[in-house]
């Protein structure tokens, strides 16, 4: 005979017993205790199985070698498994009907759909096929031994049947105590159930210790009592609903005995009531006193219907409680995904992590030992080693960096002028071709919500970039717009078709001319040239402070330029730079970062970039919002800070005294100005802003921006 | 399973009209990505009627072919939606939560994936 292991114990089985029924030939309880059903309904056969708890044994083929241990006793949970569960699968089908349950009901049902010629998918939860959910759709989520199905239906059929009456009162923890149903399928598995009393009227009683010895049931007048070795209960049938009760509004029908009237028991006046959660009668009570005095208020405030068996056992008893105190019988409490536990391998079956993208250099960043890091949805090299060499290489001689991540738009047609001049609050209109100008980017309540470039190449086309958290926000806000406006332009996404490298430092220009470009743009400029042999839109411009080009080109030629670059710079000291260092960089000319700098609520004005924003315009998103909110006083503002000790940390607040001022957004050691120095938010006093401010201790001194060569000198040089 | 291949070709963004009107290289694979947006595989002139017409050389995505009887376990497993049952046919949307466009064919279908993402494509696949 095969074997299987309880609490370490062999247990023998016979061919097709579940475990329960293999433990109980074995003369073990699963749980100790409770009245079995062995349908899947109550919560008294539960066990961990393989490591998986709460497993319902009566579900459960016996397989040799299975190991099962007992459920701690008491309200202690069962441990969590050892080893971390391997992949489950999961699969999406698609159909026209599902049928939920293959007894009588549910095969006439399937039988009779499939010859009408409709595409049927059936489950039958005795062969371990448990629907754990109705979702919208309909869709019907199933948990199957093979895996997880998720199925889109065009109708569902519940077919669930109906359980039998669990007893409420004394006793009925004990073991010996079965629905007549599970007494039948344990007598057909040829176990001996000793002396069986088997009753239809709700017991007053049950005794023994451990074990029911004797049974107590009303009889004419007084009670009566039989002596028993297994009590054998037929207390009536309730509709197995709560499939039924989550699909409403839902295309569901329900059949058989899960569409028969629910007639409650008398209501419960001793015992357990939720034996998944221990609830008593006492307990049900006690919180009815307290005014809980609805369905719904007494699931939350008992847990009972919360646990295992999602009210299997106790919604009958907790209606007929509520009717007895309350006039009428409730509806049943809202039945919500998951009518059955699942492991979390199971739930997270079919859900992937959201996807980071790779640029063209993600190789070349990770060959040079770049530790990489999220940013914006894609990887991005951090650090290649050592941040210092990477910031001075940008500084003193010329670095690349990679923002093949930035957003890449290429915006035409006869409205194109007239879109960008709504879409943006800069002119538009005055750009000469082969000129670029930074710009913000407003929503309707005139809050600053991403930046980049429009760069003109035509009289009717532009190019634009955006951040590279932002480019999927933006492609959205420009078609959004352009429809809304009824404007006659075309907008081709590009962001994932180019690389873009960023060519800084001041001997960026001496660098370029080595790859053959002779003359490059002047500041602010753009033209196409070849570079090394790519052909590149190349923009001039600065983020770091110093002379820069940013080298556009087809993404599959991304790592011939790099290492063309790399190889050509080799004796100008060239190294690359990663995040850390763009934003010392950044910083220390007091650039902003969107997101980063940037509030929910930060308009050009608080920012201090009124620079960027033309009032004297028409029509643009968020120029009326600005109109109003600019007649305000102003209550905030982002400032340049520094200090002479070490930086604060990003976020650290910043303190006048005992008034909070605001929080430092950006703050880096600046090598080249031997300080500290920050991006922060700080309030107005009496419509000044504070000359200084506490943070950490220490005091930061406000002072005007950008920190790092502010003619920009170099990076128009 | 294979590595995805990088795809390149064309993209044009012109009047959706323009498009319904346009000629295409023959033998190129032509997929519709949106009214006014098509991504052209296959070399050859191209005859769009819109002056104002975006026709830029493109090499954002890569691709993965299967056969009709493997692309069946996969779309189960990874996706969603309904496979199309007209073909060919072009469908856009998730498998295993990446952005993908799926060209069906009588006997293959083509996976098409930004490059960006064909890392995770190949990884969701194994």
């Amino acid at each position: 005979m095969a074997e299987f292991t309880f609490d370490g114990s062999a247990i023998t089985f016979r061919q097709g017993d579940s475990i329960a029924i293999a433990l109980l030939r074995a003369g073990i309880h699963p749980t100790g205790g409770g009245c079995i059903c062995l349908e899947g309904d109550c919560p008294n056969c539960l066990a961990t199985v393989d490591g998986v708890s709460y497993v319902r044994t009566c579900q459960t083929m016996a397989l040799a070698g299975t190991a099962v241990f007992s459920h701690p006793q008491e309200d202690a949970a069962p441990p969590l498994p050892a080893e971390a569960p391997g992949r489950v699968s999961s699969s999406t089908l698609f159909c026209d009907v599902v049928v939920i349950g293959q007894g009588e009901s549910g095969r006439a049902e399937a039988d009779a759909a499939r010859k009408a010629g409709r595409a049927v998918l059936a489950f039958d939860a005795r062969k371990g096929e448990e629907v754990i959910g109705l979702y919208g759709g309909p869709t019907v989520a199933v948990r199957t031994p093979l895996g997880m199905v998720t199925v889109h239906a065009k109708e569902v059929v519940v077919a669930t049947g109906a359980s039998q009456e669990q007893p409420v009162g004394p006793g009925s923890h004990l073991a010996g105590i079965y629905t007549s149903r599970a007494a039948a399928m344990l007598t057909e598995a040829g176990i001996d159930l000793g002396r069986v009393v088997s009753v239809s009227d709700r017991p007053i009683r049950f005794e023994g210790s451990k074990r029911v010895a004797a049974v107590i049931v009303a009889n004419t007048g007084g009670e009566e009592r039989w002596e028993a070795d297994t009590v054998v209960l037929d207390l009536g049938l309730h509709p197995r609903n709560s499939l039924a009760r989550m699909g409403h509004g839902l295309n569901v029908r329900v059949v058989g005995d899960a569409a028969i009237a629910d007639e409650l028991p008398t209501s419960p006046t001793d015992g357990i009531v939720c034996p998944c959660s221990n609830v008593s009668v006492a307990d049900l009570v006690s919180v009815w006193d307290r005014g809980f005095q609805e369905m719904e208020l007494l699931k939350r405030a008992t847990l009972a219907g919360t646990g295992t068996c999602q009210g299997s056992v106790c919604l009958p008893h907790l209606r007929a409680f509520v009717r007895d105190r309350g006039g009428s019988a409730p509806e049943p409490f809202t039945a919500r995904p998951l009518a059955r536990q699942v492991t979390m391998a199971e739930a997270s079956a079919s859900y992937h992590l959201p996807p980071l993208r790779r640029t063209a250099l993600h190789d070349e960043h990770i060959r040079l030992g770049a530790r990489m890091d999220r940013f914006g949805g894609w990887w991005r090299p951090w650090r290649y080693g050592d941040v210092a060499l990477e910031y001075r290489a940008v500084r003193q001689a010329v670095s690349i960096g990679d923002v093949g991540t930035l957003g890449k738009f290429i915006v035409a047609g006869p409205d194109a002028t007239g879109f960008l001049e709504r879409l943006y609050p800069c002119q538009v209109g005055d750009l000469k071709i082969g000129r670029s100008r930074y710009a913000l980017m407003l929503d309707e309540r005139g809050y600053v919500v991403e930046d980049g470039l429009i760069c003109r190449n035509g009289p009717d086309r532009y190019l634009l970039t955006f951040t590279s958290a932002g480019a999927t926000f933006a492609e959205m806000w420009m078609r959004d717009w352009a429809e809304s406006w009824r404007l006659d332009v075309r907008v081709l996404d590009q962001t994932m078709a180019l690389g873009a490298i960023n060519l800084t430092g001041p001997l960026a220009r001496e660098l370029l001319l080595r790859a053959g470009v002779t003359r490059g743009p002047s500041f602010m400029g753009h033209t196409k040239a070849e570079v090394a042999g790519v052909p590149c839109h190349m923009f001039r411009l600065s983020f770091t402070g110093e002379m820069s080009f940013e080298l556009h080109h087809p993404a599959d030629r991304s790592v011939e330029l790099w290492r063309a670059l790399l190889t050509l710079g080799e004796d100008f000291g060239i190294y690359p730079h990663g995040l850390d260092a763009l934003f010392a960089l950044r910083l220390e000319k007091g650039h902003i970062i969107i997101g980063m700098d940037t509030d929910f609520d930060s308009t050009p004005r608080r920012l201090d970039m009124e620079w960027a924003v033309r009032m004297d315009k028409p029509a643009f998103i968020g120029r009326e919002a600005l109109r109003r909110v600019d007649a305000l006083p102003l209550d905030k503002q982002l400032v340049g800070l520094e200090s002479d000790g070490p930086c604060p940390i990003e976020g650290a607040v910043l303190w006048d005294g005992a008034r909070m001022m605001g929080q430092v957004t950006s703050s880096r050691f600046s090598e080249t100005l031997g300080k500290s120095v920050m991006l922060g938010w700080v309030k107005l006093n009496d419509g000044q802003l504070p000359d200084t401010v506490e943070c950490e201790d220490r005091q930061l001194r406000r002072v005007p921006v950008p920190f790092y060569d502010p003619e920009g000198a170099r990076a128009r040089a | 399973m294979p590595a995805p291949e990088p795809l390149k070709g064309r993209r044009v963004a012109a009047s959706a009209a323009a498009l319904d009107d346009a000629h295409w290289p023959p033998g190129a694979l032509v997929l519709r990505l949106a009214p006014d947006e098509v991504l052209v595989v296959g070399d050859g002139p191209l005859d769009v009627d819109d002056s104002h017409a975006i026709i830029e050389d493109d090499s954002t995505f890569s691709s993965l072919e299967f056969s009709i009887v493997d692309a069946r376990s996969v779309l189960a497993s990874l996706c969603d939606w309904e496979p199309p049952t007209a073909i060919p046919s072009l469908s856009q949307g998730l498998i295993a939560a990446l952005p993908v466009k799926v060209w069906f064919e009588q006997d293959r279908i083509l996976v098409i994936v930004p490059t960006p993402y064909a890392h995770e494509l190949e990884e969701r696949l194994r």
